[in-house]
């Protein structure tokens, strides 16, 4: 195995479970944001879900 | 601001390479007493620079204070990865230690200021759990991270390489916090006020038995498991390469990708595991009748758990030693809320920021002493030739987990009936 392999095993693995966990919990703002709860109108939207709603 | 500490959670805990440490070490040449003296370094690093690290983030902030910690983290990755030589690792851990000091406590303290300056302090519970279950997620993930780098690199090194991105992402993430979390304003204090804020806290604590015992709990549960829990590794890699030819099939697979296929799904279990425990622990605590009554049991399940643990490493019996460690990590989960609530119980009166850190100092001379004395008698029980050279590892928790059980039931005889 060259060199190589093991930064694109590191990249993969990023992918595949780094960046989506990241997604997730950007998502989790947003979609607080969307479903109106709590302090999402200023764009808090992980604080309003922390809240719950008001 | 909650996402920026969350995401601060989640990409502090790419820690890839930690459940595979140990092996790493192994593989690198050194025998478990050297293992036991690297960690007693981190420790002793982490408690010597505790208290000035706590002043530097008064007199200088805490975002810097954070920054300096994850640079530290990022410079002891390197050292890990390219270490060829004892001293390097030994470097490492120093400057993990570092990194420690400066993180622990710090990140909490930003929160906290966080809420209290837009009058949210009673959501201090919430928004700390909140962020801390994704830390746990960070956990869960960087597991599955990391056993396919180390099935298919077969080897250990990438796994300390592959941690520094998102360290210097979380370096990038401090840099949207806002100036006011450094709280300039309020007043600073120096190393020696520090250091009076101590010997208060002892004083205070000295005076009552309760929390002397607290301190005493804390060594002996905290610390002794902060010293044993990462035998499961050595265990689970013995127990891969003796499965491997039943049904981990290949010959074609090293020992290290053997291990890697057993460790990654344990690890991943035992997060889980330990998440859910961390979320019950209130409510075991309530169904036992009260704190110190569910601490007396969790201190008869650490002599079981110990027990078993003592016997599954002497006669060798692997899969009875992995289950031994497994629930260990649960019952720690369920442990260590218990105890935090405890020292809030016991300790009115005390600042409860420094009763925490004097605990956690004391937890950490704990596990300073014990982890070279520990990793010295598997030395011996290996050269003994012993069939299962783990049971030192048991026979240490259950010495402890006996000794705070009996003087429990002597100390507390009516916590049942007063629900104390």
């Amino acid at each position: 195995m060259d060199a190589l392999s093991p930064l694109i095993l590191i990249f993969l693995g990023y992918t595949c479970f780094l960046l989506p966990g990241l997604a997730v919990l950007s998502s989790a703002g947003e979609g607080a944001a969307e479903g109106g709860e709590g302090a999402a109108k200023d764009g808090e939207g992980v604080e309003a879900l922390v809240r719950g709603p008001a | 601001m909650i996402f920026r500490f969350s995401l601060y959670g989640f990409l502090k805990n790419q820690r890839y390479f930690e459940p595979f440490l140990f092996l790493a070490f192994l593989e690198k040449g050194l025998d478990f007493t050297q293992i036991g003296l690297l960690i007693a370094v981190r420790e002793l690093t982490t408690t010597v620079l505790e208290i000035p690290s706590g002043a530097v983030a008064d007199v200088f902030g805490r975002r810097l204070s954070m920054m300096l910690s994850f640079c530290a983290y990022i410079v002891s990755f390197l050292l890990f990865g390219f270490a060829v030589d004892t001293w390097l690792l030994y470097a490492g851990m120093l400057l993990y230690g570092v990194g420690e000091a400066f993180r622990t406590g710090t990140h909490k303290a930003m929160i906290f200021a966080w809420l209290r300056d837009r009058g949210r302090e009673q959501e201090r519970l919430r928004v700390y759990g909140y962020t801390r279950s994704w830390s746990k997620f960070g956990s869960a993930a960087s597991v599955l991270l990391a056993a396919p780098i180390v099935l298919f690199s077969d080897s250990y090194e990438w796994i300390f390489f592959a941690a520094i991105p998102p360290y210097a992402l979380n370096l990038i993430n401090f840099f949207g916090y806002p100036r006011d979390l450094d709280e300039a304003h309020e007043q600073q204090r120096s190393p020696g006020q520090v250091m009076r804020q101590i010997r208060r806290t002892l004083a205070g604590a000295a005076g009552r038995p309760r929390l002397r015992r607290l301190f005493l709990e804390s060594m002996g549960f905290d610390g002794v498991f902060a010293a044993t829990k990462d035998y499961l590794q050595p265990v689970l890699e013995a127990l891969a390469i003796s499965i491997a030819a039943a049904w981990l099939a290949s010959d074609d697979l090293s020992d290290i990708q053997r291990s890697a296929l057993l460790v990654g799904p344990v690890y991943f279990l035992l997060h889980l595991l330990s998440g859910v425990a961390s979320r019950w622990s209130h409510r075991v605590s309530d169904a036992s009748g009260g704190e110190d009554r569910v601490a007396r049991r969790l201190w008869a399940g650490s002599v079981l758990v110990f027990a078993l643990l003592t016997a599954a490493g002497l006669f060798g019996v692997l899969i009875g030693a992995v289950a031994a460690f497994v629930t260990l990590h649960v019952l720690h989960n369920l442990w260590r809320p218990v105890l935090i609530s405890r020292m809030d119980e016991h300790g009115s009166g005390i600042q409860g920021a420094s009763l925490l850190s004097v605990e956690s100092q004391a937890r950490r001379v704990a596990t300073m002493i014990v982890a070279p004395l520990l990793g010295y008698a598997v030395d011996l029980a290996t050269a003994a030739g012993s069939p299962g050279p783990w049971w030192p590892v048991g026979g240490v928790g259950l010495a402890c987990s006996l000794v705070f059980l009996v003087t429990a039931r002597a100390r507390y005889p009516n916590t049942a009936s007063t629900g104390m």
